[in-house]
């Protein structure tokens, strides 16, 4: 089982439209991992049917017992992210403030402080319209535990691609370069970049490159949106080859990628469709270059 | 008056409205403006914008550091830590930067001080004077960016947003180009803000992060208007939604080909599209009613 990442530094590239794209491709050899968890989106165009749901608890948040409490303020003195303040001639906590780290509760003279398990959001496993299993998230409102949550949602989709035997899980990355980011690339076999001929998408994609290179992945490079500026997809290129980066396919500029997705359907869904060929054509090299050796070899004889 | 230029799903216009919302307000309104690059993972300002550096600093944050000298190996800190940023193994002590949250428990409360708070980098801010090409107005622009590597962009945000409070003036517009997302980097930037602008598209991607950020925004309590990007006449998504959540969506930005194109080059587009500019002013034009209205309250 073989797992491939989609990440694009920037945001809007496309990254989900092309995850979604491979998923009806792969149909049944494929287990979907939606890691953007911060913007969730895979379910809108898999049409997914829930066959499991669970909660994900990942971090405490402190609830002081205004009963108890003495009035003290050790708890403000101690804590640095200001997440505890006075309220009448006791002090409570701002949940929105509050780290979780325990420390309050640890120094309260009274023990007057609870330390709460939070409920960070919860985890799906889906039957899609593609004939494949998705694996996706939600998010609570403010929480801050998003690469905790996307290792939770990889662990789940290795978890169900074992049971049912798929070869690839698709996992879609969030953009950026920090937390969840790393936590989608970690330990995968293959790293799809995504990125489009503007300076935006090439400075990103610089920066998110060079943190797949930290994790010595191999990684191949879709360019979207290719036509909107010559010069800078020239750049792009020029660039991905100075780095020994495949490029996987060039994909014009094309409003089927909207239209996919409000009409709930992959791009190589789309009726006549200019692009689809093309993003064919990439999920045929990721195949090939995911492969174990030797049967690259067989198929190479 | 601080305002956050933010949007649920990434790559719908916020460094787009940012800029050329800057740089109107500046050359065309000639009022005092500041624009600050929150989007620390992937700040993009600085590819639209030209500047002189006025200071560039290094950012820290604080993380223990192991003093294997003087540690009597209690293994309190491990106890302590909630994020499994510790580990004792016994016979030392092992400390996983990318997962310590900078809590000072393991430090203040070790019975022989071996963990002492140090200078971790995780950064750096920069403030430039921002000049715009055929003018001679000038504006202060600030940028934090996030070292390759590092994980945790929010204590930078935080320290930005500190860096930007102490150098701006209290009449002036403050922008934020906000980081993409709902959780903690984005949400760093919307409670520091007095008001914020959602960036949206129509697709149904857009709308389902539009709906997000609504969601986070209120239970913040943070007051809010939209912007729609890529705006298509015949798709009322967005409107919809906002028609029924009572949202006020002050401004469209057409979906033009050509501006695709000058933002592809790193050009901005309010002096070149009339559309550009004439949403830019309704966005201005907003901002005033809204400080107005916050001046009386």
């Amino acid at each position: 089982m073989k797992q491939i990442v989609i990440i694009s530094g920037k945001g809007g590239t496309g990254k989900t439209s092309l995850t979604a794209s491979f998923a009806w491709l792969a149909g049944k050899n494929a287990v979907v991992a939606d890691c953007d968890v911060d913007a969730a989106d895979m379910h809108l165009v898999t049409a997914p049917e829930t066959l499991k749901t669970r909660d994900f608890f990942s971090g405490y948040e402190a609830v002081i017992n205004p009963e108890t409490c003495i009035g003290c303020g050790d708890c403000v003195e101690v804590c640095h992210f200001d997440a505890i303040e006075p309220e009448g001639v006791v002090y409570k906590v701002l949940p929105i403030e509050c780290e979780g780290c325990g420390y309050c509760a640890r120094i309260c003279p009274v023990e007057a402080i609870e330390m709460k398990l939070l409920k960070a959001g919860g985890i799906f496993v889906a039957r899609t319209r593609m004939d494949n299993l998705l694996v996706h998230a939600r998010l609570g409102i403010g929480s801050d535990m998003s690469g905790k949550l996307v290792t939770e949602v990889r662990k789940e989709a290795r978890k169900q691609a074992e049971k049912t035997n798929v070869e690839y899980i698709l996992i879609d990355g969030s953009p950026g370069i920090g937390c969840p980011v790393t936590a989608s690339i970690t330990g995968t076999d293959y790293v799809v970049l995504v990125t489009e001929p503007t300076l935006s998408g090439m400075h990103d994609l610089e920066r998110v490159l060079e943190v797949v290179q930290n994790f010595k992945i191999p990684a191949g490079c879709v360019i979207n949106k290719a036509d909107i500026h010559t010069e800078m997809a020239g750049r792009l290129k020029t660039f991905l080859k100075e780095q020994s980066i495949e490029l996987l396919s060039e994909i014009p500029y094309d409003s089927d990628f909207s239209e996919a997705i409000n009409a709930g359907k992959s791009v190589v869904e789309m009726k006549d469709s200019k692009v689809a060929g093309r993003i064919k054509e990439a999920w045929e090299i990721i195949q090939r270059n995911v492969e174990p050796e030797q049967l690259k070899n067989e198929t190479g004889k | 008056m601080k305002i956050a230029i933010a949007s649920g799903k990434g790559g719908t216009g916020k460094t787009t409205l940012s800029v050329n919302l800057t740089a109107w307000i500046r050359d065309i309104a000639d009022r005092s403006v500041m624009l600050v690059d929150l989007d620390v993972e992937e700040p993009n300002t600085g590819l639209f914008l030209e500047g002189e550096v006025i200071e560039r600093a290094v950012r820290y944050r604080k993380i223990p550091r192991w003093n294997q000298e003087t540690c009597i190996l209690s293994g309190e800190c491990a106890g302590v830590c909630m994020y499994n940023a510790i580990a004792f193994l016994g016979n030392s002590v092992m400390v996983f930067p990318e997962l310590c949250h900078g809590c000072y428990a393991c430090s203040d409360l070790c019975p022989s001080h071996s963990l002492p708070m140090v200078d971790d980098r995780i950064g750096e801010v920069t403030l430039y004077q921002a000049s715009l090409k055929g003018s001679r107005k000038v504006f202060p622009w600030i940028e934090g960016r996030l070292d390759v590597g590092r994980e945790m962009a929010t204590p930078l945000i935080a320290q930005t947003i500190r860096y930007a409070e102490d150098r701006g003036e209290k009449s002036q517009i403050i922008l934020f180009d906000a980081p993409p997302g709902t959780s903690c980097p984005m949400m760093e930037a919307a409670k520091r803000s007095d008001y914020l602008l959602l960036v949206a598209e129509p697709t149904r991607f857009g709308l389902h992060d539009l709906g997000l950020a609504v969601k986070t925004l209120k239970e913040l309590g943070k007051p809010f208007a939209v912007v729609i990007n890529k705006d298509d006449p015949a798709i009322t998504l967005i409107d919809d939604f906002c028609g029924t959540e009572k949202i006020r969506i002050i401004a469209r930005i057409p979906h033009l080909r050509e501006a695709a194109g000058i933002y592809a080059g790193g050009g901005l587009m309010y002096g070149k599209i009339p559309e550009v500019r004439r949403e830019m002013e309704k966005v201005y034009r907003h901002i005033l009613e809204i400080s107005e209205e916050m001046k009386t309250e």
